[in-house]
């Protein structure tokens, strides 16, 4: 599989999000979670990839946050990482204020980590994103932490029934981020998604066409 | 590249967005000292930048490679250029074409025998192709059909091309894209940011159709040489310095100003503080005059070169003609001698100059001022993920109100209520298009350039909401109005972020988007060829490469100190 460029892994995965269904400004954080994600070492059009597939095949579609609730758990369906991402990121240190918040349950819970920011929540010591089988430490901006962020256990998990997000210090238990790969399956489902965004030629575009360059 | 200014300047109001952001106005600006290409040739000379051909392995009939590399104090970089042999019914300057007369890649570096076999292998295919994050742009070009075979014909045969032929057409070469920043496996633009002299926009693409031009030179004398044997001549120095390269540019490029408003602001931003700065000059000093009308004659000159085809520009062009005479009148009348002349020569601007006038002035005013305006080139960047996040804590009342301040030209404009068109990305061409909606289908994938609309939507909505709830609560409820809400905070920090247009009205020209960018990169004589794509000319004027370092005036694009002979 071809190395992707950030801004080639932030307009697929924009345009995806907007094939499958998404809102323009959403698949613009879509676009901008699959970069952040990649910067920590998180596989991101991967992570995006399943997100969009579960989402796709959960009935009535998957749950947003209901900022009503101090605990944001869904009874009937699964919350999207998606939509849960960009609610945590709107509403930053006045979510957490130096608390734990628990979400659950979430599609793709690592997804979760490109929206979660040390600053906001614990600008000294670093925030802690911890489900069932995985789980992802990242240090302030500042952090010169060697290996940082840290993680342990199953990232590609599709759906946790309850993520943590608290302030935590650097834990001793947790590894390096490893290395893991996307697959070109992921990104050929994200083509294929970012496909339906575009318009088929017609007769009248034929003519109107676009001028002799892209520029 | 841009010095600091040794005290802060003096300054007045910058003109209102309201005024500056109208498209008919954007559409309408020239080159100026803050535009790219001028930034960089400023630095090539500054910094003492040496240029050289490191190969040269063309053959006689135009096939081969070569590679120029350009050396700062710390870094260099390299035009790794592919000459092909491209049959005449090939060419053609439309993003369908998978073949053209010569591809380029910029390296980070100099390249080795590895790294130039492995170019070979992809750079000629273009968007088929795939380079890697050591290279820093992809680009092609195809000859100018009018004067390519005639001037390799007349050196050949001892004898200098046609001067009118010459000034008529402006460059041997155009490019047909220039792509950048991450395309095609290119390197991120956030790899090399911080190097100085890939901080400002566009900086390496400049430098790539900088020696892209040097490259044409080479290219022609040779394929003379080949021609003409001991009878062939070398193209002179003074035509040299008066071609550029040419460029043709369409919708592909239009949406770019929308969809980086924080740079777009930065851009403007810039220029309307050199107009507030060179307006506040509380008196001209003669050099200072003297530059400014230097310059004025010069672009008086120019217009006599500047062809378009296009009606539009046939009546721009004229009114130009008529507000330099009115204007060199005008300061005959001695406004430059009195106290803040230019604020005065710029207030007479606006009642008595077209806006193509009074935005060519704002160019001219400047051109005497390097050490109050150059130094802006450094803040003409933006980082544009800083201002990507929405705070969701802002209550909506305080939104409402934003959108009534900043966007009231798409609440009050009767125009902005019009949709007879949409923007979408083709599938067979993977480029932005503007279609009409009635009469073509797609408009369910519609892209989000209807900014007005939102606007006007997104105010409906808010004015049925509590105003007291957080907007990270609305927005969960109402996703469809999350762009435009980054929109609108981006809006209340930077007031020329936004086209104040409806970029979905019938009457949109896109040429004016188009226009808006290029003057930005430094280019002339704009040429549109329909409402949705235009020609330009790039590097006219500009030094060879061997002249950088003793050019006085290294960043005169526009001819005002042209060189004559050796």
């Amino acid at each position: 599989m071809p190395r992707l460029s950030a801004p080639e892994i932030a307009a697929l995965c924009t345009k995806a999000a907007r094939g499958a269904g998404y809102e323009w400004g959403v698949a613009q954080e879509a676009g901008r979670a699959a970069v952040k994600l990649e910067a920590l070492g998180l596989p991101g059009p991967a992570l995006l990839s399943k997100l969009l597939r579960r989402a796709a095949a959960v009935t009535g579609a998957p749950e947003k946050p209901d900022p009503r609730l101090s605990r944001y758990t869904t009874p009937d369906r699964p919350l999207c990482s998606l939509l849960t991402g960009c609610f945590v990121s709107d509403m930053g240190a006045e979510l957490f204020a130096w608390r734990e918040v628990a979400f659950g349950p979430v599609l793709v819970p690592a997804m979760l980590a490109a929206f979660v920011t040390a600053e906001d929540i614990a600008p000294d010591i670093g925030i802690s994103l911890l489900w069932h089988d995985g789980e992802i430490w990242i240090g302030p901006d500042d952090a010169a932490a060697p290996g940082a962020p840290l993680a342990a256990g199953n990232l590609l998990c599709e759906e946790a029934l309850e993520v943590s997000v608290c302030p935590a210090h650097r834990p001793a238990h947790l590894d390096p981020m490893p290395d893991i790969a996307g697959t070109a399956d992921d990104v050929a489902f994200l083509a294929e998604l970012a496909n339906r965004t575009y318009v088929p030629e017609s007769e009248a575009s034929r003519a109107r066409g676009a001028g002799e360059s892209a520029g | 590249m841009s010095k600091p200014a040794t005290n802060s300047p003096k300054t007045m109001a910058l003109r209102p967005a309201s005024s500056v952001m109208r498209l008919s106005r954007l559409g309408s600006f020239h080159q100026s000292r803050l535009s790219f290409m001028r930034v960089l040739l400023r630095r090539l000379k500054d910094e003492n930048w040496a240029i050289e051909r490191r190969l040269w392995e063309i053959s006689p009939d135009g096939v081969g490679r070569a590679v120029y590399t350009a050396a700062g104090p710390v870094r260099s970089y390299s035009l790794v250029a592919f000459a092909h042999d491209l049959p005449d019914h090939l060419r053609t300057d439309r993003v369908i074409a998978e073949a053209w007369d010569a591809t380029f890649c910029l390296f980070d570096g100099i390249p080795g025998e590895a790294d130039l076999k492995r170019l070979e292998d992809n750079v000629p295919k273009q968007e088929a192709g795939r380079i890697s994050a050591s290279e820093l742009s992809l680009s092609r070009a195809n000859r100018s059909g009018r004067l390519w075979d005639k001037v390799i014909d007349a050196l050949a045969s001892g004898n200098q091309p046609d001067a009118e032929e010459i000034a008529a057409t402006g460059y041997l070469m155009r490019t047909t894209a220039v792509y950048g920043s991450g395309k095609f496996g290119a390197a991120d633009r956030g790899a090399i940011c911080e190097r100085p002299e890939c901080s400002g926009p566009f900086q390496m693409e400049m430098l790539s159709v900088y020696l892209t031009r040097q490259l044409v030179f080479d290219l022609v004398d040779h394929l003379a040489a080949a021609k003409g044997g001991s009878r062939a001549v070398t193209l002179d120095r003074t035509i040299k310095r008066s071609l550029g390269i040419g460029n043709s540019t369409g919708l592909g490029m239009a949406p770019f100003l929308i969809n980086h408003p924080t740079l777009l602001h930065a851009w403007i931003h810039a220029r309307e503080t050199a107009l507030a700065r060179v307006r506040a000059v509380d008196k001209a000093r003669t050099s200072e005059t003297d530059t400014f009308l230097q310059h004025v004659k010069a672009a008086a000159d120019a217009l006599e070169n500047w062809q378009s085809g296009h009606p539009l520009q046939q009546a721009k062009i004229a009114d130009l003609k008529d507000d330099m005479q009115k204007l060199l009148a005008h300061v005959g009348q001695g406004v430059l001698t009195r106290g803040r002349p230019w604020d005065q020569l710029y207030i007479w601007a606006e009642e008595h100059l077209s806006v193509e006038g009074q935005e060519k002035l704002i160019s001219l005013m400047m051109e005497p001022y390097g050490d109050i305006v150059d130094d802006l080139a450094a803040e003409m960047s933006s980082d544009e993920a800083a201002h990507f996040r929405i705070d969701g804590s802002m209550r909506l009342h305080r939104m409402r109100q934003i959108v009534e301040t900043e966007y009231g030209w798409a609440l009050d404009d009767p125009a902005c209520d019009e949709e007879a068109r949409f923007w979408y990305v083709s599938e067979a061409k993977l480029e932005p298009r503007l279609g009409e909606r009635d009469e073509e289908p797609g408009a369910e994938l519609e892209l989000p350039l209807d900014i007005a609309r939102q606007t006007r939507r997104f105010h409906a909505a808010l004015a049925d909401a509590d105003g007291e709830t957080v907007l990270a609560a609305f927005l969960l409820e109402h996703p469809e109005f999350r762009y435009i809400a980054r929109r609108v905070q981006i809006a209340a920090a930077c007031p020329f972020a936004e086209i104040r247009d409806n970029l979905i009205a019938a009457g949109l020209m896109p040429i004016d988007m188009l226009r808006c960018k290029l003057s930005f990169f430094g280019a002339a004589k704009f040429d549109p060829r329909s409402d949705r794509w235009v020609r330009i000319s790039m590097y006219q004027n500009a030094p060879l490469a061997d002249e950088i370092a003793d050019a006085e005036h290294v960043d005169d694009l526009a001819g005002a100190y042209a060189m004559q002979g050796d």
